[in-house]
């Protein structure tokens, strides 16, 4: 039998066993998807929930904590972390200082503005020069009359944004104004700014993000963190006291679904070719040999399946996103990983088209070739 | 030539044959008779592969059935046996052209020479016309006729027909002996299982069973 003519008779099959293939088709994007879900939760849920944990520095004292932390992260990186995330989400932080004047501008006590237009300034400067369609680009400081006149600056001086370990270009004040709530007590140019924070890399957040390595690390590192004044806090803890009965059920559910997939898959391959079997039989009194019309159902099958992984996978990404979501609302952690999702998906569908093969070649040889099983399968029309 | 040596064949209830001995010459137009239970299926399925005897052998020519591989007997069946059955046992969700192909496919026949080799064969049993009516929207002549042009498609030299007119009315069961006797008018040697007479009576030879034994051979 030619190769060309095995694949028309395998679209001739699959039409007309179409509900068959399309029932088998369904239940298997199903059934793949939960189980390579349930896989891939079961094998990280260990790791999950011993990762992701919050730390919150105290607020206040912003400069003082800035710079603590970078030691203090050394000290948490001795005591078992090991990634430490700064997340980059509410207020910039920083610190402004003039080191002529020894003069910080501190954030709490004024209220600084940020230049983001481009139009000349409506007031009349007290001294210096105000912001201009020209001066956009320039790293620039604008005080208002009050600021500059606690902090002892004046036109002409300069402020830099500090990191831990750096510091921006200058900023000159180019001028002062008089008192406007509109603009409040500082005014800094926006763009030259934010250029000059992404820069020397200033942390954006006291929020910080943990991973330990193991769970039995947590206890010193809570100790260490405690002995810090740092706040320590996980919404995964709650989980870890039940982590071996979870990890046993989720096993347990992986196995059992599994089993039923294997079941699953097997059934419609004994079934489409169950239904079939008059044919296979006539096909061998005509000249075929069982082999080939195994091959025949097996590609139909594998056609089957691989339509049913292809399927899943798009379901997949879709069940990885809501769980993620849905566990991170729950316990404050993200449960999947890439790595894993393809390593289990991979193996699955591997595993199903041996099963398929094997279950196509093998019922075939079974089949007996004699004149009844043409009167029981119908083929005598 | 067909020989048939010394076949038996048991099953655990049943001896179906005993020690059958046979030859049958190229070209003729072979009758077996007998009741049911003589065994005659039996032999037709041993002649035609699809059956292995308990001892005893069968030749075609000088080459026996019982020594070649099962993927040897499948091509030997493809290309040298037609079989016809009294069920037809046509695919019923294939056209009728579709069910004429398929020992062609099965051969690996290209494409382009199966078109005209099953039109011909179509056009011999007069069901060209019908080549893409479904299977089982046919009559039971039309089935029969359908079987009859798979059997020839690949031109095989033995046709093995089960009682191919015991499914049929007195005018469709002519028709198809009318279609047997050209197959053996062409050169093919064909052999009819059958129990009636009328039948029998329109072959060349009649070689009549009982109990797994040839008890009759008459030629004429």
């Amino acid at each position: 039998m030619r190769l060309s003519d095995l694949f028309s008779l395998v679209i001739r099959e699959t039409r007309i066993q179409k509900k068959t293939v399309l029932a088998m088709i369904l239940v298997q994007v199903c059934l793949i998807t939960v189980c390579v879900l349930l896989w891939m939760t079961s094998l990280s849920i260990r790791s999950t929930l011993s990762a992701y944990l919050d730390i919150q520095y105290p607020e206040g004292e912003t400069v003082t904590l800035i710079r603590a932390d970078y030691t203090q992260r050394t000290a948490l990186l001795d005591a078992g972390f090991s990634e430490i995330h700064a997340d980059c989400t509410g207020d910039l932080r920083s610190t402004i200082r003039c080191t002529e004047k020894d003069a910080v501008i501190d954030k709490e006590s004024y209220r600084i503005c940020y230049l983001w237009t481009v139009e000349d300034a409506e007031l009349t400067a007290v001294s210096g020069q105000l912001w201009t369609a020209e001066t956009e680009e320039t790293p620039a400081i604008w005080l208002s009359e009050r600021a500059a006149g606690e902090l002892g600056c004046d036109a002409g001086d300069a402020f830099v944004f500090e990191s831990y370990t750096k510091t921006s270009e200058e900023f000159p004040v180019l001028g002062i104004y008089p008192e406007c709530d509109e603009y409040g007590d500082v005014i800094v140019n926006f763009v030259p700014y934010i250029r000059m924070i992404s820069e020397i890399g200033i942390p954006q957040s006291y929020g910080m993000t943990g991973t330990v390595e193991q769970i039995s690390d947590l206890p010193e590192i809570r100790r260490t963190c405690e002995a810090m004044g740092v706040t320590f806090s996980s919404r995964a803890e709650p989980w870890f006291s039940s982590m071996n009965m979870i990890e046993v059920l989720l096993y347990g559910v992986s196995v059992l679904l599994t089993l039923l997939y294997w079941m699953t898959l097997l059934h419609f391959c004994g079934m489409l070719l169950h239904r079939r079997t008059s044919f296979t039989v006539l096909c061998c009194f005509l000249g075929a040999e069982k082999r080939r019309i195994g091959a025949l159902y097996a590609w139909l099958l594998c056609g089957a399946f691989a339509v049913s992984a292809f399927l899943s996978t798009g379901l997949l990404l879709i069940g990885i996103y809501c769980g993620d979501q849905a566990v991170f609302r729950l316990a404050g952690v993200s449960c999947f990983t890439a790595s894993q999702t393809v390593l289990v998906f991979v193996l699955f569908v591997l595993c199903g088209f041996a099963a398929i093969g094997f279950s196509a070649f093998s019922q075939q040889r079974r089949i007996k070739m004699d004149v009844s099983a043409l009167e029981e399968g119908g083929v005598s029309v | 030539m067909i020989t048939v040596k010394q076949i038996s064949r048991s099953y655990p209830h049943c001896e179906a044959l005993k020690e059958t001995d046979l030859q049958i010459q190229d070209g003729t137009f072979t009758a077996i008779v007998g009741r049911s239970g003589s065994g005659k299926s039996t032999l037709l399925r041993i002649l035609g592969g699809l059956d292995s005897p308990t001892s005893g052998e069968v030749f075609y020519d000088d080459i026996s059935l019982q020594k070649m591989s099962e993927v040897q007997l499948a091509a030997f069946r493809n290309q040298h046996i037609g079989f016809v059955f009294q069920q037809f046992f046509l695919e019923p969700q294939y056209t009728v052209y579709q069910n004429v192909e398929m020992p062609l496919i099965i051969g690996a026949v290209p494409k382009r020479e199966r078109r005209s080799l099953v039109e011909k064969q179509l056009a011999a049993v007069g069901l060209l016309h019908k080549k893409n009516a479904l299977a089982s929207s046919l009559s039971g002549g039309e089935k029969q006729r359908t079987a009859i042009a798979r059997a020839m498609v690949c031109d095989p030299p033995v046709i093995l027909a089960d009682e191919p007119c015991g499914s049929l009315d007195t005018e469709n069961g002519a028709i198809v002996m009318q279609l047997l006797r050209a197959m053996a008018g062409q050169g093919k040697t064909v052999i009819l299982i059958t129990h009636n007479r009328e039948d029998a009576a329109k072959t060349d030879r009649i070689i009549t069973l009982e109990d797994g034994q040839v008890i009759d051979d008459a030629t004429f």
